[in-house]
């Protein structure tokens, strides 16, 4: 008896330690651009995008399982199978993509951290450059891993969004009805958001780094069907989070007598009122500070990773900078430079966080195009390739990005 | 335009082919290559013709050099013999290009940005790897603007070339894990380089690799690679296999890796394991692993009191022992430890003599359940760089040296911190 309990504790110990990369990731699209696009959401449209959130949450699914099933049948980042596949040209357009829609990412999220320390009263001036030196040392020394589970605690403040969601008493039958009725107007600026939700939450830098990830760990094929449940799982968790992020924003901010516009954190802050009273700005501003700092310390390493692996260059942090310079190239210029505009005077935070969400969004069905050829060829994936109603899925979600890009040129130049 | 017997492959790669009469038969779309000789050789050529893919002789086309890097594919004669590429068939372009490979002088894990092919006895062979930044911009189509560029800073801009003889391919195909070329390059580097080679493989290149070593090596190189890469070689070998590379490392080692892998998986090897290794090992396994026992050697050689000089060295020539355990000779009575002599003792003494006449009758010693700190305290007071261990009944069970003490107590205080 004794040795079957410890049986079934060692084998859960071993599911628990397969059981992350999916989570982890899923819950990084909540960094400074999730935040601010979901919240902006809910002030703006109430709940007339739920549905295609729940919409998003089953493509998020369906593309991180083809991830998690690349890694671990071929134990290759994506960028690697991209090469292999693709030769020079393709990837070097591919990693092209990756760079812009991450650089976009990264600069969001210091536009994040001046926002956030802002809301404590100090100058972006003095917060950013200070940031980027940190997050810049912590790179180079590799020391991150201690510091990202810290940064990790301060994301918590969010779920300060899940209890003042309730509290705000929304009418549950209307965001229910909300969820499985779709409402499309062709109007530019409800288009824009809604690409700008779908970047932020299928994000081209989520699929990079999950696989490389799960190949890290080493996990192999008998991994995978809890790697399966890791990755669906962390889709849906997350996703959940941004529900109620968009239900207590749209009912603190959006169905009032006077509707707010988000066009600063302090607004995005005030839908916390109801749980945390006047201290509702320093929880959104230690969640925003947090969530923003390790994305702008995991965004520019991964990325870094990702383009020295399909071209073949020395690659990690163990090399110095002469031995490894693409390396350390890429990652110090993704955080000096995006650190470096956001201190250009008098911009918009906000609206700055918010476009380079749209911007990843645009991008988003060019990787997803890559990964579902990779996916599908037999002389990679063997018998595991795509089942039909993978493709279908997934497929959708590309023609639907795709098509949602062309309403908006359609909206904004035609209309 | 001349004939040209030397040239990168990406020159040629989707170049059209053209017919005796001029018109175009398709693009080279790839070459088939036999890849099991040291030199691999071009056999065929695939070529696409809109959707349609077609196989012709290498022997029935000419590469015709027009100016500087811009070549010609010619047809040379009506006789193509039109093969279907057998099963299993290696492609330059889609197995190699773009891959990895291993340049064992380098030492390192390189990707494949060009291959440089010539004609070596009327047949096109691979001659060497480019793996450098030209190669990556030629495949661009940059490569001249990369020329000028460094000429504007005074630099030649040189091609980074492996030449073939120096490369380990890792070619294969999905479906089994032998590698599709021979391995024999490897096999002259030391374990520790391999074992760094394979750290920095994927997955699946992994296990191709160690797979092909054969046991001996498998063993050295095992025993050199990061602790969560031993186990996940361990766990994808066929757990025969496994079972004998393991067979041949260090027993405390082996203890150690068995102890981080899942239960059941261990508990196969042990059973798949000969009988007499896994006792030791299950042994070892029971140990703490701050003490003297979870790191000794149990294969150590001990002699009863009463044999005799000509017939220990008899069985020291025949078992020959490792030689850093060597250097001491330990003496038993009933299994009990009860006296030291040192190799160079036993070599100098008159070959009728026994043992008991000898030996060192105060032995400095261990207990298995000794801590680690303590070994290291009495190796440094008595300046030994061995010492036995002994079990609660003062029988001699194993030895332990100086150098796994200090790892071990290195990487605890790592474990620590």
């Amino acid at each position: 008896m004794r040795e079957k309990i410890r049986l079934r504790w060692d084998k859960m110990l071993y599911v628990l330690g397969i059981i992350g990369p999916g989570i982890i990731t899923a819950n990084a699209g909540n960094d400074a651009g999730g935040i601010a696009t979901y919240a902006t959401v809910g002030a703006k449209y109430g709940y007339k995008m739920l549905w295609g959130l729940a919409l998003i949450t089953i493509g998020l699914a369906v593309v991180q399982e083809m991830n998690a099933r690349m890694a671990v049948v071929t134990g290759k980042g994506l960028s690697d199978l991209i090469r292999e596949k693709f030769g020079v040209k393709l990837t070097l357009f591919a990693m092209t993509i990756l760079f812009i829609a991450n650089f976009g990412v990264v600069l969001g999220d210091f536009a994040g951290v001046a926002a956030s320390m802002e809301l404590f009263g100090v100058s972006k001036y003095i917060s950013v450059p200070l940031v980027a030196a940190f997050v810049w040392i912590l790179v180079s020394k590799g020391s991150y891993v201690k510091v990202e589970k810290i940064l990790m605690l301060f994301t918590f403040a969010f779920f300060g969004y899940i209890i003042s969601a309730f509290m705000v008493r929304p009418d549950w039958n209307q965001v229910a009805v909300s969820v499985v009725t779709p409402s499309f107007p062709l109007e530019a600026g409800f288009i824009l958001t809604f690409i700008g939700m779908i970047g932020t939450t299928i994000t081209p830098y989520m699929q990079f780094y999950l696989q490389a990830s799960i190949v890290d760990k080493k996990l192999g094929l008998k991994d995978y069907k809890y790697e399966k449940m890791d990755v669906y799982i962390g889709s849906i968790w997350s996703n959940i989070v941004q529900f109620f992020i968009i239900v207590c924003t749209a009912g603190a901010l959006f169905y009032v007598a006077q509707p707010q516009i988000i066009d600063s954190a302090a607004s995005a802050a005030l839908a916390l009122r109801p749980l945390a009273g006047n201290n509702a700005f320093i929880l959104f501003g230690a969640g925003l500070f947090g969530a923003s700092v390790l994305a702008a310390t995991i965004i520019p390493l991964s990325t870094s990773y990702a383009i020295c692996e399909a071209f073949g260059w020395e690659s990690g942090v163990d090399y110095t900078a002469k031995e490894a310079p693409a390396f350390f190239g890429i990652y110090s210029f993704i955080i000096f430079i995006s650190a470096g505009l956001v201190l250009i005077p008098n911009l918009n935070l906000m609206n700055l966080i918010l476009s380079t969400q749209q911007i990843a969004g645009v991008l988003t069905p060019i990787i997803l195009t890559f990964m579902i050829l990779l996916v599908n060829d037999r002389r990679i994936m063997g018998k595991y390739v795509n089942s039909k109603v993978q493709n279908f899925i997934a497929y959708i979600t590309v023609g639907a990005i795709v098509s949602v890009t062309i309403a908006l040129v359609f909206a904004q130049f035609i209309l | 335009m001349t004939i040209s017997n030397n040239l990168f492959f990406s020159k040629i790669l989707y170049k059209n082919i053209y017919n005796l009469d001029a018109s175009i038969i398709g693009n080279l779309n790839d070459v088939l290559i036999d890849s099991s000789a040291v030199k691999p050789t071009v056999t065929a050529i695939e070529v696409k013709n809109g959707k349609r893919l077609f196989y012709i002789n290498c022997e029935a086309l000419q590469i015709y050099r027009e100016r500087k890097d811009t070549y010609t594919l010619q047809l040379t004669s009506q006789q193509i013999t039109f093969t279907a590429p057998p099963e299993n068939a290696i492609f330059l372009a889609k197995d190699v290009m773009d891959r990895q490979i291993i340049d064992i002088n380098g030492r390192k894990v390189e990707r494949v940005n060009d291959i440089r092919i010539g004609l070596i006895n009327q047949n096109w062979s691979i001659i060497a790897a480019d793996i450098g930044l030209r190669g990556l911009l030629r495949r661009l189509g940059f490569e001249y603007l990369g020329i000028i560029l460094s000429s504007f800073f005074n630099l030649q801009f040189h091609n980074k070339l492996v030449v073939w003889d120096e490369v380990q391919p890792l070619i294969s195909n999905r479906d089994n894990l032998k590698l599709n070329q021979p391995i024999n390059k490897l096999m002259t580097m030391h374990a520790a380089d391999i074992a760094d080679i394979i750290e920095d493989l994927d997955k699946q290149a992994q296990i191709q690799l160690f797979s092909s070593l054969d046991t001996e090596q498998a063993a050295d190189v095992l025993e050199e690679v990061e602790s969560d890469v031993q186990i996940a070689l361990l766990e994808q070998l066929p757990i025969e296999q496994a079972a004998d590379v393991l067979e041949m490392m260090p027993q405390d080692e082996v203890a150690d890796i068995l102890e981080e892998i899942p239960d059941q998986t261990a508990q196969k090897l042990l059973i798949e394991m000969e009988e007499h290794i896994s006792e030791e090992i299950r042994e070892l396994m029971e140990y703490d692993d701050r003490t003297v026992g979870s790191l000794m050697m149990t294969d150590l050689m001990c002699f009863d009191k009463d044999e005799s000089v000509q017939s220990v060295l008899k069985q020291l020539r025949a078992n020959q022992p490792e030689e850093d355990i060597s250097h001491f000779v330990y003496v038993t009575d009933n299994r009990k430890l009860v006296g030291v002599i040192s190799l160079m003792n036993l070599i100098q003494a008159k070959s009728s003599r026994v043992l008991r006449t000898l030996m060192h009758t105060d032995v400095v010693y261990l207990q298995d359940t000794d801590k680690i700190e303590e070994a290291m305290e009495t190796m440094q007071k008595y300046n030994l760089m061995l010492l036995p261990v002994v079990d609660e009944n003062d029988e001699l069970i194993g030895i332990v040296s100086l150098i796994d003490i200090v790892y071990e107590y290195i990487r605890l205080k790592k474990v620590d911190v």
